[in-house]
């Protein structure tokens, strides 16, 4: 009876600490009020990459870059631009700005039923999931 | 602009799949612990020394048909743990399949590359451009299992370079640290130089870690800088903020079906599946940070 439980422990011990390496990341919680959209120039594996497209500290001409954005963005669902910008948020958080005129709304080039959903992932960072 | 609001969500139920995989990893996992059991119990020496590789045991009676095993030391682990539990990179890590891949453990894409004649020097070349050292293990052990090898086209070398991304970065570098200049070998012929190769392919992975920052994504994980370059720049920062259960398809969403299919990826195929395949060739070197902070 003894063997058996110091075995068990012995496992249970071992799977927590192979689980180290498999910290697998979840949704933690669905952002209201925002939306995906897409950048409008997307990169599909072949051919020249498009040019980065900047995302600025706000929406006036003289804001500086502050990064580049991702393939897909998150603004919200409600927002109007303002100066030809839209307000988007990025991976880390921050409230970013991008030209309106560089994207379009989501969609999937090789699953076009799919959907995405804005999300806070349980690794820190806005991204998305495919909820419907 | 909003304030942001959250709907509670509870973690995704697994799928079948996943649990499968997680399963494979945990009897992998216990097949470990009772090598690692056995191991400690025959044998009564230390397993790992600090300064070298396991102390070998001189039989002093012979057994037939056991093959005579010589160790040729390497060069010692100066990073002692780091890639073991203390995995500092907060990304997409999704872990080990347990059973395709051959360097599946803690400490295997480190260990791999110090095996190697060059992968000290490797090691210190990565640190002193900021770059995590398992995280260019992790490069070698992917691209070749860190045998300096040729390949198709103009892809040559333990870290399998194309001949043009080779020559920008190993510029770039050099550039950064003008001291690494005496420290090359030359041309094209650097390439085949495991040496001056991980100086390029450091670089190449630093400036994918601070392409993906600018992307917004803090802390850019050995996943995440392989995913944007597998998938370009704007498809490695959708694999790095996609939750594991979307699919590859849907996620990359710039890309056909056809190109998916010729690269690999399947339909049903989840980030989560494609992480964990290359998690399992690499173990937790995955999940780390590809930049030194």
């Amino acid at each position: 009876m003894v063997t058996r439980k110091v075995n068990l422990l012995a496992g249970l011990a071992l799977i927590l600490s192979c689980g180290s390496a498999f910290a697998q990341v979840y949704t933690k919680q669905i952002l209201t009020g925002y939306k995906c959209m897409m950048l409008a120039q997307q990169w599909g594996g072949q051919g020249p990459v498009p040019p980065p497209v900047p995302v600025y500290s706000g929406p006036h001409p003289n804001a500086e870059q502050v990064g580049i954005a991702g393939g897909t963005v998150i603004v919200p669902s409600t927002g109007e631009p303002n100066d030809g910008r839209m307000e988007m948020l990025f991976p880390n958080g921050r409230k970013v700005w991008i030209d309106v005129a560089n994207i379009v709304p989501w969609h999937s080039k090789a699953d076009p039923t799919s959907m995405c959903r804005p999300v806070l992932l349980s690794n820190g960072r806005y991204g998305t999931d495919g909820g419907r | 602009m909003p304030p942001i609001a959250f709907e509670t969500q509870p973690p995704s139920s697994p799928s079948s799949k996943w649990s499968r995989v997680t399963h494979s990893f945990m009897v992998m996992c216990l097949a470990t612990l009772g090598l690692k059991l056995v191991n400690g119990a025959s044998a009564q020496v230390p397993a790992v020394l600090s300064g070298g590789p396991p102390v070998q045991v001189v039989p002093y009676v012979s057994e037939p048909g056991v093959p005579s095993l010589t160790i040729t030391p390497g060069t010692a682990n100066p990073f002692a743990g780091a890639d073991g539990s203390g995995s500092t990179g907060t990304g997409s890590s999704a872990g080990s399949s347990g059973g395709t891949g051959g360097n599946v453990g803690d400490s295997d894409a480190l260990s791999t590359m110090l095996g190697t004649t060059w992968g000290g020097t490797a090691v210190s070349t990565a640190a002193s451009l900021g770059v995590n050292p398992s995280a260019l293990a992790a490069t070698c052990v992917l691209e070749s299992g860190c045998q300096n090898i040729g390949g198709s086209g103009t892809v040559a070398g333990a870290f399998q370079m194309t001949a043009s991304t080779y020559t920008a970065m190993i510029n770039a570098a050099v550039a950064q640290n003008p001291s690494l200049a005496s420290t090359i070998v030359p041309g094209l012929a650097g390439q085949m130089d495991p040496t001056t190769e991980s100086i390029a392919a450091s670089e190449y992975l630093l400036q994918g870690a601070q392409y993906l920052q600018n992307q917004g994504i803090t802390d850019p994980t050995v996943l995440d800088v392989r995913g944007y370059y597998n998938f370009g720049p704007q498809g490695g920062a959708q694999i790095a903020n996609a939750s594991p259960n979307q699919t590859m398809a849907s996620v990359l969403t710039g890309y056909s079906a056809a190109t998916l299919a010729a690269n690999g990826i399947t339909p049903s195929e989840t980030v989560g599946q494609w992480q964990a395949s290359v998690s399992a060739k690499i173990g937790n070197a995955a999940s780390q940070s590809v930049l030194n902070s």
